[in-house]
């Protein structure tokens, strides 16, 4: 199954099991269905629960947290991640505040959805990976979807914790398919090893014996496994994938023990250079098992440049698993 | 629902390996779609569809597949078997390929050459990924060591060449030929038409002009006692550019101009570079001419490829003392045949005409001036 129609599922069983779930955002009526299909079916079977908004990121974040702070889930969806700026005051000043601002602590079940990402040629202001922007904002969450975890259990589960949350949702990984059965492909397995977080792991053989670790955000799934690939049969370098699904707030403490006995732990993502989750992940990684590290954490990440439209330029700046498979091979191979 | 099967392609191989599915698992395909390429030890060759539906793959690609095996199935659309039918798995663009989903990476493949291990005793190694490591541990150190094995296309050859030994009764005439009129020829001919042209184009030109006269040279032998005579000469030409030994066909070569069979050959030669031969260009022959003119060789015998009756050897050109001229250009011309079918007087025959046309080119070149149309 895509990861799309995963999600779009997710969307559906949402509604069947909420009744007072909305949803809002720009061009999501069917026959429509939403720039990306995700919404698709939904304004037809729930009618009076999806609601077509004008252009203004700001207006349509502040309302669906106005329905929030008053006990009505709903979920926003930003047709491009890169306009979720024109929502940063109502997410950081308004939803993520409001959970605590009144003395109590409230409710407020918000999931802002953010298609994001490069690949497609869209160009500067539509390819962005802006999650970096939104960490650290006391009260917000930031998720990513992967195909290792399924949007299903995914969705009921922000919405149940009932505090303001994105999802980042990258536009090359929809028409990308969901791992399943614990198989990522022939070669390397899957599975969830650290109970209480929803870290996937990907790895072949025996993950406790691999060269290294690499962490990433769903998005760079398919990209790293790529590179696993490559870099297993042509370097014969073995490599564990983690994946969370919940960027932020990041707690590294269950990977430890296995990031101890690895020689070498790699952060990947599409950001652009600067400031990065990355860089959060890292910092928490140091500050912890510093003097058992063989080398520091490396940053995988794009150039540090606006994102071109010409695909050849895109490709110069975006993480591809060249990128990543350079990187991994270099650290090994000096 | 119909299965999709693979042809026989050769006589050579007992299996062949699909390359590369041309329609997707789960794709609609209509009547005369090319569905895959196939890859034997020589040539590519497309399966083609018979009839409309939707293809479900049954093995994937780089997966090898034998004459006659099932490697698909086409489904009507919405057909329950076509929802029964697993999907195949995901072929991946990493370096996988071997028949049996073996995967060696690339340092353990390098070291398997280097040191001469084969395929079924890795196989036997039982682990899922081969790696150096593996190699190492069953002795092979990198160093040269004394085994090698085979190429998929020269063990093609290996067979032919068996086969040909064992079961045609050869024997051997070589005529000297005075080439110098050829050379000079060749080289007006060459200017002329500005195609790349010597004596080995000539002697396809030549060799096909005899096709009439001398019909069991260009017959196949069904039986010991009888031969199947062909319509058209047909006329093999060896092409060994390094990339190993491949005899591409020139189709009734009576028929073409010297220009055309020189684009022919120099097609041939580029393919052999560059390329895959397509398995059409390499079957038909009925009349094989091997190509031995380097500097300096002054002989050589060719093997008789099995369902022909007799091969021809172009050695170098030497220059020898001429009581007229001073000295002249001669090249040695062998013909080896199957004794069954052609007799040694037979064979003189027949060298003697390609002696008489080579040394009086220009009546040849006449002759295959452009036709009127």
């Amino acid at each position: 199954m895509r990861v799309a129609e995963n999600l779009n599922a997710a969307l559906h069983a949402a509604f069947e099991s909420n009744q007072d779930l909305h949803l809002l955002g720009e061009d999501v009526l069917d026959p429509y269905g939403g720039a990306f299909k995700i919404t698709k079916g939904l304004s037809d079977r729930f009618p009076d629960r999806i609601l077509t908004t004008p252009i203004s990121e700001s207006g349509l974040v502040g309302v669906a947290a106005g329905m929030a702070i008053v006990g009505t889930p709903a979920i926003a969806e930003i047709m491009f991640s890169d306009f979720a700026a024109l929502a940063f005051d109502q997410l950081v000043n308004f939803a993520s505040k409001s959970v605590t601002m009144y003395g109590r602590h409230l409710a407020l079940p918000l999931l802002v959805r953010c298609p994001t990402g490069a690949g497609r040629g869209y160009g500067p202001t539509h390819s962005q990976s802006l999650q970096k922007h939104f960490i650290g904002a006391p009260g917000l969450s930031l998720y990513e979807i992967s195909p290792c975890h399924d949007n299903g259990e995914l969705i009921s589960g922000i919405l149940s914790r009932a505090t303001p949350a994105m999802l980042f949702e990258d536009k090359i990984l929809y028409t990308q398919q969901m791992f399943a059965a614990g198989r990522a492909d022939d070669l390397f397995s899957y599975d969830f090893p650290f109970p209480g977080t929803d870290i996937a792991r990907v790895f072949f053989d025996d993950p406790d014996t691999a060269d290294c670790v690499i962490i990433a955000p769903g998005g760079m799934v398919y990209r790293t496994l790529q590179a696993m690939h490559d870099l297993l049969l042509e370097h014969e370098i073995s490599c564990t994938l983690l994946v969370p699904a919940r960027l932020y707030p990041f707690n590294a403490e269950p990977l430890l023990p296995a990031l101890r006995k690895t020689a070498a732990i790699f952060v990947a993502e599409e950001s652009t250079a600067g400031g990065t989750w990355g860089g959060e992940v890292a910092q928490q990684v140091h500050s912890r098992i510093w003097k058992e590290l063989k080398q520091p954490v490396t940053l995988i990440h794009s150039a540090d440049s606006i994102i071109p439209t010409a695909a050849h330029l895109e490709r110069q700046v975006i993480v591809r698993d060249s990128t990543i498979r350079q990187a991994v091979a270099g650290s090994f191979h000096g | 629902m119909a299965d999709i099967r693979v042809p026989k392609l050769n006589n050579n191989d007992d299996e062949y390996i699909l390359s590369e599915w041309l329609v997707g698992d789960g794709e609609p395909v209509k009547a005369d779609d090319a569905l895959a390429t196939i890859e034997t030890s020589k040539a590519d060759a497309d399966v083609i569809c018979a009839e409309a539906g939707v293809l479900r793959h049954a093995i994937a690609a780089g997966a090898s597949c034998a004459p006659g095996s099932m490697i698909g199935q086409v489904f009507e659309p919405g057909s329950p078997g076509l929802a029964e039918t697993p999907r195949v798995a995901r072929p991946d663009a990493a370096d996988r390929g071997d028949d049996d989903g073996l995967i060696i990476t690339a340092p353990a493949r390098a070291l398997m050459e280097r040191s001469g291990v084969g395929l079924d005793v890795v196989r036997r190694l039982g682990v899922k990924v081969v790696r150096q490591a593996d190699i190492e541990r069953l002795g092979a150190s990198g160093e040269a060591s004394s085994t090698r094995e085979l190429s998929a296309a020269q063990r093609a050859v290996a067979k032919t060449v068996i086969r040909s030994h064992a079961t045609i009764p050869s024997a051997y005439t070589v005529v000297r030929v005075d080439v110098g009129a050829a050379q000079v020829e060749a080289r007006r001919q060459a200017r002329l038409l500005r195609k790349l042209l010597g004596l080995p184009e000539l002697l396809v030109a030549v060799v096909s002009s005899l096709h009439s006269a001398f019909p069991l040279f260009f017959a196949s032998p069904m039986d010991e006692y009888t031969a199947q005579l062909s319509d058209e000469p047909n006329v093999g030409v060896t092409i060994d550019i390094g990339k190993g030994l491949y005899v591409p066909v020139v189709k009734n070569a009576a028929q073409l101009r010297l220009a055309e069979i020189a684009e022919v050959l120099t097609g041939f030669r580029l393919t052999a570079a560059s390329g895959t031969f397509r398995a059409a260009a390499l079957t038909g022959g009925n009349m094989t001419i091997t190509l031995h003119n380097e500097a300096d060789i002054v002989l050589a015998i060719p093997i008789i490829q099995p369902g022909q009756t007799c091969a021809l050897a172009l050695a170098g050109t030497q220059r020898e003392a001429d009581a007229e001229a001073g000295t002249r250009a001669v090249a040695n011309i062998g013909l080896a045949y199957d004794h069954r079918f052609i007799n040694g007087r037979d064979a003189i025959i027949f060298l003697q005409a390609v002696k008489k046309a080579l040394e009086s080119p220009a009546i040849l070149t006449k002759n295959r001036m452009p036709k009127l149309s």
